[in-house]
């Protein structure tokens, strides 16, 4: 967060917040009730509603939200309230999905997304792909939040940014593995709960504060007309349609996020989880939308000081400017940076227990060993978990060390491509019984094939996929289409030549 | 409310995307206009069709949600 010196009444804050994090994981080692794979990745019968709000919100508002989303308003300015769209799309999408599916695994003892489409399909092939297709997209999100919580500690010491980065992984990245092999599921959501409680405080104080430093909204974006007009002006037609193409990819993707998926599974009631999902129903106002106006507002009166892949710090470089003022905006400042840890740390702890379940249960006990007891596999789970945490860290200090370094919505949406795919599957798939498996297969197959093959497409070329790359939407909304006519027709033909 | 597929029905669907093509801000005028909320008009119809997507989403997970699943517990 660029420089911001901590006092040691603050570090103290922070060692004691990561510490009572390591805590709840012995909790919850000590609430377990078995050594099966159940208990460690879905915490048995499951939580309430209380925790899985808090679950759902801390791990479906990560260090994107905060850092990427004020940095992509600080650069385009209001027509990223998108973001606000998408969000509450991800929510929209859980109603096709979550009523059923909750039945559903209850009924089935469901673990992981694939156990649905096991169940549903019965095609080994359509498992494997979709369970690839999750664990590169979960990857890369993984590694998101590592390189996310690395540029959160590099301005807290005085140590250079380089060396800060590789700590700060490392450090933090030790603690996250130490508390989820401890406690699995519950360590995960418990720890939730702490974080996601500071989190939505850490949200409401960022506002108070930057009204508090830099004026009204009204000041900001009167400025903001003066200076850079095309951040205050409404998007454009190919922007617009951007804009449709973001609530697609994202509201549909994210809502398909492993974890997302695996806490519709761990709802103990599905009083608690329409409850939790009505009240997740009003957070992105809460939150990306507090994003947004902290991005506008510094491009009105920090225009020029950021650009590129630094803006994701521009929440940084604003608390500073408060920290400055006076000692309470000093404490307030260290609330917000525990704000964007359990951001980060949140949602990462779930990916990576999300990750570690489907490499186990789907690739291990799917096709390598299925007669593997539940302890083995509760052990190799961990096992995963820390091969998994040792070399994306050590990638992402990598990566950050030879200097290729990506905007954090870059890195967001290169994943969401190949993991709207798996749309069909399951939201046609879970309500109509006519779709057949064969068919599924091909259109996720060729879909995924076809998303990618646009990263070599030339936008210049003048071709027609240079004409569908710069349309405005995603690869992934067109890749989502083919996918979909396939699946559809093909099931329906299949049906047809049947009957 | 009876039947399982109660949230899927199509007023549903229209309803959203009412909300959607008036949330987008696709038809406006390439002005700054007048400022409402402390933002430009259009961005503030934008952030309200969002919550009012928010709402009819919270009301249909409270009262559609299928009856028969809720004694899954």
């Amino acid at each position: 967060m660029n420089a911001i010196p901590f006092g040691t009444g603050g570090l103290v804050f922070i060692g004691l917040y990561l510490l009572s994090l390591v805590w709840i994981g012995w909790l919850g080692r000590q609430a377990r009730e078995e050594n099966s794979m159940r208990d460690h990745f879905l915490g048995g019968k499951g939580v309430g509603f209380f925790v899985l709000l808090l679950t759902l919100y801390a791990t479906q508002y990560s260090g994107n939200t905060i850092l990427g989303f004020s940095g992509k308003a600080y650069r385009s300015g209001f027509s990223w309230l998108a973001s606000v769209h998408f969000m509450t799309a991800i929510v929209v999408t859980y109603l096709i999905l979550a009523p059923k599916l909750f039945t559903l695994a209850k009924k089935h003892v469901f673990i992981t997304p694939t156990d649905f489409l096991a169940h549903r399909f019965q095609h080994r092939g359509l498992n494997l792909l979709a369970t690839l297709i999750m664990v590169a997209a979960l990857l890369n999100f993984y590694l998101a939040q590592l390189t996310a919580m690395g540029r959160a500690v590099e301005g807290l010491t005085t140590l250079p940014p380089d060396v800060a980065f590789a700590w700060g992984v490392a450090v933090l990245a030790a603690i996250m593995l130490l508390y989820e092999t401890l406690g699995g599921f519950r360590a995960v959501a418990w720890t939730d709960v702490i974080q996601g409680g500071i989190l939505a405080v850490g949200f409401f104080v960022l506002l108070g504060l930057i009204f508090a430093e830099y004026g009204s909204l009204e000041v900001t974006t009167r400025k903001l007309a003066e200076i850079a007009p095309a951040k205050v002006l409404p998007p454009k037609a190919a922007e617009a349609r951007n804009w449709l193409s973001y609530v697609f990819l994202l509201g549909v993707g994210a809502a398909l996020y492993p974890q997302a998926i695996q806490r519709i599974y761990a709802a103990r009631s599905a009083k608690a989880l329409r409850r939790s999902m009505a009240v997740m129903a009003f957070m992105p106002l809460t939150t990306a939308l507090i994003a947004v106006l902290a991005g506008v507002t510094a491009a009105a009166h920090l225009a020029g000081k950021l650009d590129g892949v630094s803006s994701d710090g521009v929440i940084g470089v604003m608390m500073r400017q408060v920290q400055e003022q006076s000692a309470f905006g000093h404490g307030l400042v260290v609330l917000i940076f525990a704000a964007v840890l359990g951001a980060i740390m949140s949602t990462a702890d779930s990916c990576l227990l999300s990750l570690s379940s489907m490499v186990t249960k789907d690739l291990y006990a799917g096709f390598v060993k299925p007669e593997a007891s539940q302890q083995t596999l509760t052990t190799i789970g961990k096992w995963t978990s820390t091969i998994i945490v040792v070399v994306l860290a050590s990638f992402a200090i990598y990566m950050n060390s030879s200097g290729v370094k990506f905007t954090l919505v870059e890195l967001l949406e290169m994943k969401f491509d190949m993991l709207l795919q798996i749309a069909p599957a399951f939201l046609i798939g879970i309500h109509w019984k006519g779709m057949k498996s064969g068919p599924v297969f091909a259109g996720m197959l060729i879909g995924l094939l076809f998303a990618l093959s646009f990263f070599w497409v030339d936008e210049k070329s003048g071709t027609f996929m240079a004409s569908l790359k710069t349309s405005g939407f995603h690869p992934g909304i067109w890749a989502l289409g083919l996918n979909t006519v396939i699946a559809v027709a093909g099931s329906w033909l299949a049906r047809k030549s049947a009957a | 409310m009876k039947t399982t597929r109660s949230y899927l029905s199509p007023w549903i669907w229209a309803v959203y995307a009412v909300l959607l093509a008036i949330s987008i801000p696709w038809y406006w005028p390439q002005e700054v206009g007048t400022i409402v909320l402390g933002m430009p008009l259009w961005a503030a119809v934008s952030v309200l069709g969002s919550a009012a997507m928010s709402v009819f989403t919270a009301w249909l997970f409270v009262k559609r949600w299928p009856e028969e699943d809720d004694d899954q517990a």
